[in-house]
């Protein structure tokens, strides 16, 4: 027989109120438990209180018909709270476990995604800027190096081109020497053939005295004459062309010259040019490695936030375990009030051990020991530790 | 070559949480969803340590710990315990099964990183 004054439903629902920080479910049904568990318990209080064994002898057939009614009520309340509730609340216990699993499993390997991409990120960054260690030369730096000693080899061409320029300048100039020597090479030509014209005349002249006997030597004479007038006029023939000469090597010095001086501005210019092109380079690369050391420092923060994210992550699979707990308890509430016998507080006392006993964590230990009275509880342990045997 | 891991336990996130940590650290990482999936796995692979979880379905963590003990090429692979188990005979009970640490939940991974490293096979 149902005993009312043992407050069985005030005892379940102080037992829901345990339950009740496993979800948002268990407490809605937890608070629903403690209202009916009240309500049927005032009444009950009103009717047993009050009544001896006398006074129930009195009682009229219609107050106790009204007290079975009552009883069977309540009966009947608990069998559909084993038989219908109790299995919804594990449903949904169940339907939030795999839903927060599936969250997590879902969130964590995002979080790997993203440490995966920013490795690469960081890797594709010191890859491009040549400044990673071990890198295989590949990068901005390497071909900056390349760039810098290819254009400097095209400098030195200009060099070498410049530096012929000079010396064919250097060969021109001492052609005009040879043609001063040349000139007065021809002068001297020109002068004996002057002298000897002036031999010649005087030969003449000596002929022309001796009569008959000189006739011959007259012969010869004009003859000499004709010849240095012929050399006179050969000394005079080269003259003009050395003259010639020389000013055509004038004019090829002169554009030697000019040419010699253009390369020569063209050859600043281009070193100019050359180093600005070679100090944008190494700024580009100086702007990308500041970049990667940025990118690797950002990469460095974001990796450790994630590690802090994986850490907390894991609570998720310390809420399913305190779940999975709360999910057997019930399960055992259930059979207990499918077994037809009225529970007890002992009953129910033996669930919360049977509770205790399934703890594995702290936070399991220190709620149930602000739970019922009478029920041993507390931590024990620590989280977060490392024990090497 | 990377050294090959296994790990072993109930919660899929939570082999995740592990494996990302591992993989972050150059370690190959196998995973079982209990002992019995992970003596299966066992065979035919090199494993150079196991990290199992305390409360599995099937077989839990001191019965695997106990039963790779048995296998001869297991004998001497370290195995790390990862499980929200903080009481001090739970401890006991995974040591003298033949665990090498007991790693309590939530674990940070460069902490389980220094475990692994001190314990894994060369």
């Amino acid at each position: 027989m149902w005993s009312w004054g043992t407050t069985p439903l005030a005892v379940i629902g102080a037992a829901a109120v345990v339950w009740a920080p496993a979800g948002i479910a268990s407490y809605a049904a937890a608070a629903v438990l403690v209202v009916v568990g009240l309500v049927l318990d005032q009444r009950a209080q009103a009717l047993a209180s009050g009544l001896t064994k006398a006074a129930m002898e009195r009682l009229s057939a219609t107050h106790q018909q009204e007290l079975a009614a009552l009883n069977q009520r309540h009966q009947s309340a608990l069998a559909v709270l084993g038989s219908d509730v109790v299995p919804v609340w594990v449903r949904h216990i169940g339907t939030a476990r795999k839903q927060l699993e599936g969250a997590v499993v879902n969130l964590t390997r995002d979080f790997a995604g993203i440490v995966d991409r920013l490795n690469d990120a960081v890797s594709a960054s010191y890859r491009v800027a040549g400044v990673e260690q071990g890198a295989s030369g590949e990068g901005l730096r390497q071909v900056v190096s390349n760039s810098e000693r290819r254009l400097n080899l095209v400098g030195q061409i200009l060099d070498t081109t410049l530096s012929e320029k000079q010396h064919m300048l250097e060969e021109s100039q001492r052609l005009v020497q040879f043609t001063v020597e040349l000139q007065k090479m021809a002068a001297d030509v020109a002068s004996i053939a002057d002298q000897t014209n002036l031999l010649a005349l005087n030969a003449a002249i000596e002929a022309a005295r001796a009569g008959e006997a000189g006739r011959g030597f007259a012969v010869v004479a004009d003859e000499v004459r004709t010849l240095s007038t012929r050399s006179g006029a050969i000394g005079k023939n080269i003259s003009q062309k050395i003259d010639a000469v020389n000013r055509s090597i004038k004019d090829s010095s002169d554009l030697i010259e000019a040419a010699a001086t253009r390369d020569s501005q063209a050859r600043i210019d281009c070193e100019t040019q050359l180093s600005g092109v070679v100090n944008e380079f190494q700024q580009a690369m100086q702007g990308l490695t500041q970049s990667a050391d940025v990118l690797r420092t950002e990469s460095a923060a974001i990796t450790s936030a994630v590690s802090g994210a994986l850490e907390q992550l894991q609570f998720q699979d310390r809420i399913n375990q305190l779940l999975m707990h709360v999910t057997d308890s019930l399960m055992n509430l259930r059979d207990q009030l499918a077994s037809g016998q009225s529970p007890d507080v002992a009953a129910i006392t033996r669930l919360l051990e049977k509770l205790e006993r399934s703890y594995t964590m702290t936070e399991e230990r220190s709620a149930s020991a602000s739970g019922i009275p009478g029920i041993p509880g507390g931590g024990q342990g620590s989280a977060d530790d490392i024990t090497f045997f | 070559m990377a050294k090959t891991i296994l790990i072993v336990d109930d919660s899929a996130s939570l082999r995740q949480v592990v494996a990302i940590a591992l993989k972050g650290g150059g370690y190959d990482v196998l995973e079982a969803c209990d002992g019995r999936d992970a003596l299966g796995k066992l065979s035919g692979q090199k494993i150079h340590l196991i990290i199992s979880d305390v409360n599995m379905p099937n077989m839990n963590g001191i019965e695997f710990v106990k039963a790779v003990k048995q296998l001869p090429n297991y004998k001497f692979t370290p195995i790390i315990m990862l499980t929200t188990e903080s009481q001090e005979d739970k401890k006991q009970e995974g040591q003298a099964a033949g665990a090498k640490a007991w790693v309590v939940k939530p674990f940070k991974p460069e902490q389980m990183l220094a475990a692994v490293a001190k314990l894994v096979l060369p």
